[in-house]
């Protein structure tokens, strides 16, 4: 039996702002109080969490609310960019962040040193891309498909073609997207979001002679790379953002989008269970090779946030959650199955991929790209 | 619901009951008092309005709206100057690139969407074969037409409004032949020159400049506005000819409009008004009525839209490159202005400080106003502005022609001190000070047909000398019409309403209330300069 919160009236309050705002996605269906309902508010746990934008639909579906709820806990979320809950969120008031990546993990326990990190969710780095945009990038070498029918973008060539500003049109035989645009992989802003941070992490590795950048080594790599953050124009801050654009927008405005696995699998998971077709069939998915793991930990900053973090790596209906929602947990082999389900081909392993270099190192790169936007152009 | 009373309602509210006008609530700004949230919003948003009422009995959130220009807006929500809960425009750009610069971060998720196009009448589509759905139509193409005297056309002010923004950064990034970001590649100003040439009719916002288009509709060859405008004109049956939505193939900008949270204290009502906006039934609700493109995947595009290709064009990511741009474009692409101030030096401008405020105003727009807005609107290099003082008797104009940009040209400061040299006495001869204006007009544009002409007139109160308002109105009607020199009558003080009205309506112009801040609106003038 959880202890409960002094302020009852105060927290029945809340349990209603949380209905409302978690089960909204919903609301076309008709009745905006689904899975709390009018279940009593009292024994539950109220805990405060701040998650990085690529766990929303997750914490909103009313399935994970109500699994929760039957272990006592019922919880608010905010979202942010993994950058800025790790740097300068206030998170006195919350029981648990939960960014996208590991550094980002780390860097909130430096600021809040009794904090517990748990290892939690796993999601490689993909990307989003178009059957005739991926046959293109074969044509010039930089993409191939695998013996298991899986897309692979090789990233050492892609980064070559790049610093080389291979123009889309300039690839011969060209008909199906003859556009004056570098050819480029779309990304969220890295100044705020972590999918950014992770591209900046695989790209300064290979720019590296295939070696983590350290302090001495990361400002040389980073020149090389610059072009493919400043080229890209204005960006969307967070990645829902950017792979919201791929799957609206579609090829003219997005022809190749870096995201979390994850959220390529989910949103396949929601279209087989609405009867949608967000995902169309000309829509693949690419793993870079090599690439990149974003390793998702929570931060339990309390007693209670504890006892909940470690719920989502033991509840077996958690778990289970997790996985419809695309991304890789403890049951190995779960996700792979899922994905299959829901039509979307992963590979069998993944194991040709870099780490990320020190906290302080990548935010150091992060700073050196914030000043190079502020920089005044020549134009 | 509560309902914020803004100090600019209190304003406005003391500034009616003073001069004892019975206010016919047709004058727009803060003269009622709304009940909801408000929401900043972009003048081609009026297409929304049905649709609060359904986000409300969703939601329970109450919202009213407040149109300006996109700048504008991206101004007083950047600068926290607004009581505004929530920002709608068709980008929040401006907005995130000036919280970058301040290290802040904005809440702002996306609602609907709607790329910028070229809509050309229907019979010169045909005629160029722009009309066939394979059609392959570039900047480059649209800017030869212009350059060559063949494409008239009305685009709003890039420093007003998005859609002329984006319009810029097309063409721009086409002559720069560079689909990429706009960085340090040289910027073609030779062919922006070329293409801005055709630019006859501009306003300082998207849904404004359909209005204007509607007045001039036989002038024009086309209009460059968010397809959703294009496509709402040619369903509504005000056109006399249809326009066909032209996609140049080099790419466009989107307009995303992002819901933008600016006042944290309603995050509640924001959550769940973005809820509802996300789901399938309002946003196929939202496409029917405002042809608007969905934002987020589950709804069908409807048969309505060209199912081309549409290439977007990245948006500048640096703050001095958008800068550089409309500076570029105000000083030295866009054709030159010639304005006409028709400004009431009579006895009564002597009262509660009106000639002081007139002062301001006029000064402000020599470039001692520094703010986000006072730099997009001053005078621009090239730019010639005439001054016709009047009381009982009009005063010889004067004539200024700017030679530099920023504010600290000599001319400016001839400028500021002959305004400043200004002093209130005598009566008022209204339609004799702009006879004047109208003749002097008609004289230099003999000389120089190729430039912006239009005359700003402040006066605040009734006509009492020289000709009246039908004297003046004959006039026009037999000598001026034909140049179509537009009045912008700005409503001060104890200005004649009703005869203010009848101005801009003879002039084909627009009025403006100055009632609660002449400054502003001086500078909203503007954008339609």
């Amino acid at each position: 039996m959880k202890p409960l919160n002094i302020a009852i009236a105060a927290l029945l309050v809340l349990g209603v702002i949380v209905a409302i705002v978690v089960s909204g996605g919903e609301d076309d269906k008709g009745s905006s109080s689904k899975a709390t309902g009018n279940k009593p508010a009292k024994n539950l746990t109220q805990i405060k969490t701040v998650i990085g934008p690529d766990k929303q639909i997750l914490f909103e579906d009313p399935r994970f609310i109500k699994r929760l709820e039957q272990l006592g806990y019922r919880y608010t979320f905010d979202k942010a960019g993994s950058r800025e809950i790790a740097t300068t969120f206030d998170l006195g008031e919350y029981d648990l962040a939960f960014p996208s990546s590991d550094t980002a993990a780390i860097r909130i326990t430096k600021r809040y040193p009794k904090a517990l990190r748990t290892p939690t969710l796993l999601a490689p780095m993909t990307v989003a891309s178009f059957e005739p945009i991926a046959k293109l990038l074969e044509k010039q070498g930089i993409a191939h498909k695998s013996a298991e029918g899986v897309w692979q973008l090789d990233t050492r060539a892609y980064l070559a073609a790049a610093q080389k500003d291979l123009r889309w049109k300039q690839i011969p035989g060209n008909t199906t997207y003859p556009v004056n645009k570098s050819v480029l992989i779309s990304t969220a802003d890295v100044r705020v979001s972590n999918s950014g941070a992770m591209y900046l992490s695989l790209l300064s590795y290979l720019a590296n002679g295939d070696n983590v950048v350290n302090a001495q080594t990361a400002p040389k790599a980073l020149q090389e790379i610059m072009p493919l953050f400043l080229k890209q124009g204005f960006l969307a801050p967070t990645n829902d953002g950017a792979f919201n654009n791929y799957l609206v927008q579609g090829m003219g405005s997005t022809p190749m989008v870096l995201i979390y696995e994850s959220q390529f699998i989910e949103r396949a998971a929601i279209d087989k269970r609405e009867g949608e077709d967000a995902i169309t069939d000309d829509m693949v998915l690419m793993y870079p090779t090599p690439g990149i793991f974003a390793q998702q930990q929570t931060i339990a900053l309390t007693d209670e946030g504890k006892a909940f973090a470690k719920l989502l790596t033991t509840d077996k209906r958690l778990i289970e959650l997790e996985t419809e929602h695309g991304f890789r947990t403890a049951s190995t082999g779960a996700a792979k199955k899922f994905a299959e389900k829901v039509g979307v081909k992963v590979p069998d392993q993944i194991v040709d991929v870099v780490d990320t270099p020190d906290y302080d190192v990548l935010e150091g790169m992060i700073k050196k790209i914030e000043d190079e936007y502020k920089r005044n152009s020549d134009l | 619901m509560t309902r914020l009373i803004s100090f600019i309602t209190l304003l406005a509210v003391a500034a009616l009951t003073a001069t004892g006008c019975a206010g016919t609530g047709t004058l727009g700004g803060d003269t009622e008092q709304r009940s909801g949230l408000k929401v900043l919003a972009g003048s081609e948003l009026r297409d929304m309005e049905p649709l609060l009422g359904d986000i409300e009995k969703a939601t329970g959130v109450e919202m009213y709206f407040e149109y300006t220009g996109t700048l504008d807006g991206a101004d007083a929500i950047a600068s926290g100057t607004t009581d505004a809960a929530f920002g709608l425009f068709a980008n929040s750009k401006y907005v995130q690139l000036v919280a970058q610069e301040q290290g802040k971060s904005v809440t702002a998720t996306t609602t609907m969407r709607s790329p910028v196009v070229f809509g050309v009448k229907e019979s010169i589509a045909k005629r160029n074969g722009w009309d066939k759905p394979t059609a392959v139509v570039t900047w480059k193409d649209l800017a030869d037409q212009a350059a060559a005297g063949k494409l008239n056309y009305a685009m709003s002010n890039p420093s007003a409004s998005n859609s002329g923004f984006s319009a810029l950064i097309g063409v721009a990034a086409a002559t720069a032949g560079d689909g990429n970001a706009l960085a340090a590649d040289k910027v073609d100003n030779a062919t922006l020159k070329a293409f801005f040439k055709g630019q006859k009719l501009t306003a300082g916002g998207s849904g404004y400049l359909a209005d204007e288009y509607l007045k001039r509709e036989g002038d024009l060859d086309g209009m460059i506005n968010y397809e959703s405008v294009i496509l709402g004109l040619n369903a509504s049956g005000d056109l006399d000819e249809k326009l066909t939505p032209v996609y140049p193939t080099e790419g466009l900008i989107t307009g995303d409009y992002p819901l933008v949270l600016v006042d944290p204290a309603h995050k509640d009502e924001y959550n769940k008004v973005i809820t509802y906006m996300k789901t399938a039934a309002f946003q196929k609700k939202m496409m029917d009525s405002t042809h608007r493109r969905p934002a987020w995947p589950g709804t069908q595009l409807s048969d309505e839209f060209p199912p081309n290709l549409l290439i977007e064009l990245p948006f500048p990511s640096k703050l001095d490159v958008v800068e550089k741009l409309l500076f570029a474009y105000l000083d030295e692409n866009s054709r030159p202005s010639h304005t006409y101030y028709v400004l009431d030096t009579s006895g009564s401008m002597a009262d509660d400080e009106r000639l002081q405020l007139m002062q301001q105003a006029m000064n402000n727009l020599t470039g001692t106003d520094k703010s986000g807005t006072g730099r997009f609107t001053r005078f621009r290099n090239n730019e010639q502005i005439t001054l016709v003082a009047f009381d009982d008797d009009v005063d010889e104009p004067e004539h200024f022609t700017i030679t530099t940009k920023g504010a600290n040209g000599t001319v400016q400061q001839q400028i500021r001190d002959r305004i400043d040299g200004l002093d209130a006495d005598g009566g008022t001869a209204i339609y004799d000070g702009l006879e004047v204006a109208y003749e002097q007009a008609m004289v230099d544009r003999k000389k120089q047909p190729d430039l912006f002409y239009s005359v700003v007139l402040l006066s605040d109160g009734e006509n009492t000398d020289g000709q009246d308002y039908d004297g003046f109105a004959d006039s026009y009607r037999d000598q001026y019409a034909a140049a179509k020199i537009p009045t912008f009558p700005v409503l001060f003080g104890d200005s004649n309403t009703g005869e203010m009205q009848d101005l801009a309506k003879l002039t084909k112009g627009k009025y403006f209330d100055g009632r609660e801040n002449l400054s502003a609106i001086f500078k909203e003038i503007r954008g339609y300069q």
